[in-house]
């Protein structure tokens, strides 16, 4: 097997591991860790719900 | 509000990821992409393939996540609520109809297919396609009596086997559209996702290690991934690369969308979009890769690989996968296993596939779950029926073309107008960016206005170039011919370059082979029927048939004697080849008797009907669509009037 189909397959699945590895860190990131989405039912629909009036 | 809580959602991020993942997903991941690559270029077919994915592949992603989430809030799980979403004009409803009407045809095919990797899932365990002495099981033959598009029977005298399959198959599928989401969709694919990587996992070290073949896995690497550059000078390859993208990732069946509509309004669909891209490239591009081409260079050698690639994707799995696999200790296990991987990549994608139905039925129709699960159910079974009767005519093709083709560009290009056009783009990307945990690059924001559209109509012009060019429109008779009793036979019956005997080759070769195929179809077509004969034959100490006598059908006999048809096996390469335990013995030198059958399917009123069929169940989501928005008219209507009489009363 000649460098050059190694070198392909290499950087291929490597761009596709480093796309998935981004994305498990990007996951990972504080700010991405939400609640489970238990609670639509209890949340009103957001473009139907009057605006919030602000704290005084 | 009162019908957004009776929604179902997600149970948990990790779940919805895995769901759409799985949906995206497939058979193809691990069958279509290694053909597509390997005959576009190798390692090159990357770099189309690539630049798809960035211009029209992740952007259509994100636009199905978006469209999703907004119908979603407003209580509707398919398009015809979503596209009314995104433009407020009575038409927009009608055009959603294609996002519900064309997974459910989807359906019916595909859960078709599916149910043949469960079978032969069964047959692996069962050890059904291993030879025994004087019981030779010939793979191609095997799945042709099987799926019914042939009428020997030396292994599946009827349709009894496919039936049941087929049948367990939608069953499951309704059983997990009937729990539902969370308990449904989501459960299924946090176990069935794992199980297909460990599946994927224990194939490739299997067949890594696998040696005493005609070749190795680095064959079967070298032809997946060595770069013809000079390929990318043909649109035929960009096309090819597009329409793998295109399939892969699961756009254009409004199931993504549906998926998007269970979140909540200020969810992320931004990464989840880029997660479920990721997610399914690394099973199409490393699995993909690693499995069933290495196997098939092991096996069968570097020199047929290409022709393996090339056969098509189910030729790789269910014909040359299993002859790999039945050749080496473990075939009950790494067969298994192997279809199973393929029976859990289809499962997890058409339950995706068919619940923006069921979100029809119980969005827009205010259908309880179990009721829509039923109907959709009940047609699914009907739907599956003319697939398997009607295979051997060509229905699962004409299905594809239709929903699994055409239908996902239109469909698509539909829905990228809408967005990126009449609801604005400034206004979609705002919708993405609602609670979206990365920045999608600004580039992304002219790709979706500008280039997507302009892609899909490239692709829909070529697809349909192609099948114009390929006579798919045309319902034209399917002429073949099959060995009776075929077991019988330790080797194997071949077709490949015509033989000396046809005294041409090339061209010429085919040109003659299909003049004669074209005499024969030319009276199936004219007298309008189903037409067989029998031909008494003689394979000769060279491997070549000769034809003594054809017998059968009149009409048939006027284009097609003995003569002929020994001309037209010439022409196609049609021999014998010994098995190496009969060249050993020196019996590939005595003549032997042979008997063939040759077919002749009139497939025009059975790909009408599939036409029809698919025509009707657009029609009937029409239809229904006009009945409820004209009762929600009147409700309103009235409701508005009940409240004006209330504001004049004194």
């Amino acid at each position: 097997m000649s460098i050059e189909p190694i070198l392909f397959m290499c950087l291929t699945m490597g761009g596709v591991l480093g796309l998935n590895v981004l994305c498990i860190i990007l996951w990972l990131r504080p700010n991405a860790r939400h609640p489970p989405n238990d609670a639509r039912a209890a949340v009103p629909d957001a473009s139907d719900a009057p605006a919030k009036p602000a704290e005084p | 509000m009162a019908e957004l809580e009776q929604r179902d959602q997600w149970a948990s991020r990790w779940g919805l990821i895995l769901a759409a993942a799985g949906n995206a997903i497939g058979i193809g991941n691990l069958l279509r992409f290694p053909g597509q690559a390997g005959q576009n270029g190798g390692g090159a077919f990357m770099i189309p393939y690539v630049v798809s994915l960035l211009l029209f592949g992740l952007p259509m992603m994100w636009v199905a996540w978006a469209t999703g989430r907004l119908g979603g809030r407003k209580g509707h799980g398919s398009t015809p609520g979503m596209f009314e979403q995104l433009w407020r004009n009575p038409a927009a409803k009608y055009l959603g109809v294609i996002g519900v009407a064309l997974p459910l045809v989807f359906c019916f095919y595909y859960t078709y297919i599916e149910s043949w990797c469960l079978g032969y899932a069964w047959f692996s365990l069962t050890g059904d396609f291993v030879s025994s002495p004087g019981h030779t099981v010939h793979m191609a033959t095997y799945l042709e009596e099987y799926l019914g598009t042939t009428t020997t029977t030396s292994y599946f005298p009827g349709y009894t086997t496919t039936i049941t399959f087929a049948l367990i198959t939608v069953l499951l599928n309704v059983w997990i559209l009937y729990r539902g989401v969370a308990k449904g969709i989501e459960l299924l694919a946090k176990i069935a996702m794992p199980a297909l990587l460990l599946f994927c996992l224990v194939l490739v070290v299997r067949i890594f290690s696998l040696d005493g073949g005609k070749g190795t896995v680095w064959d079967g690497l070298s032809f997946l991934w060595t770069p013809n550059l000079g390929a990318l000078s043909n649109p035929k390859v960009w096309v090819a690369a597009a329409g793998q993208i295109f399939f892969t990732l699961s756009i254009g069946f409004g199931s993504l969308e549906c998926y998007a509509s269970y979140l909540k309004d200020n969810d992320d669909l931004a990464l989840t979009g880029l997660t479920t891209v990721a997610a399914n490239e690394f099973v199409e591009v490393i699995f993909g890769s690693l499995i069933a081409i290495p196997a098939c260079a092991v096996f069968f050698g570097a020199d047929q690989v290409a022709n393996i690639a090339g056969s098509g994707t189910f030729n790789i799995g269910m014909i040359a996968m299993p002859e790999v696999l039945r050749s080496f200790p473990g075939v009950e296990f790494f067969g298994t296993l192997w279809f199973l991987l393929l029976f859990f990549a289809a499962f997890t994608s058409s339950v995706g596939v068919a619940q923006p139905v069921i979100a029809f039925f119980e969005d827009e129709v205010k259908m309880p779950k179990a009721a829509a699960a039923m109907i959709v159910g009940l047609f699914w079974v009907l739907g599956t029926i003319p697939c398997i009767f009607f295979q051997r005519y060509g229905a699962v093709d004409e299905f594809d073309f239709w929903a699994g083709t055409i239908g996902l560009v239109v469909f698509a290009f539909i829905e990228v107008i809408l967005f990126a056009w009449v609801f604005k783009m400034k206004n979609g990307w705002e919708e993405l960016h609602r609670g979206a945990l990365i920045k999608v690059p600004r580039v992304f924001y002219y790709v979706l206005k500008y280039v997507t559209p302009v892609l899909l109509l490239v692709i829909f012009g070529w697809w349909f170039k192609d099948a114009i060019a390929n006579d798919t429109l045309a319902p034209v008779p399917k002429v073949q011919y099959a060995v009776e009793d075929i077991p019988q036979y330790e080797g194997s019956f071949a077709k490949g370059a015509p033989l000396p005997s046809a005294g041409v080759a090339g061209d010429g070769a085919k040109s003659e082979a299909a003049a004669i195929r074209k005499a024969v179809s030319d009276i199936v077509m004219a007298r309008e029927h189903d037409m067989f004969a029998w031909a008494a034959a003689q394979i000769e100490a060279d491997g070549r048939i000769a034809v003594q006598s054809l017998q059968g059908d009149p009409n048939l006999l006027e284009a097609l004697d003995a003569a002929a048809l020994e001309r037209l096996l010439a022409l196609e390469g049609f021999h014998y080849e010994p098995s190496s335990k009969e060249r050993a013995a020196g019996l590939a030198a005595q003549p032997r008797a042979v008997k063939l059958q040759v077919e002749g399917w009139h497939r025009a009123p059975y790909l009408w009907l599939v036409r029809v069929i698919i025509i009707g169940i657009v029609l009937a989501f029409l239809v229904m669509i006009y009945a409820i928005w004209r009762k929600r008219a009147a409700v309103a209507a009235a409701a508005a009037k009940a409240a004006a009489e209330a504001e004049a009363q004194p």
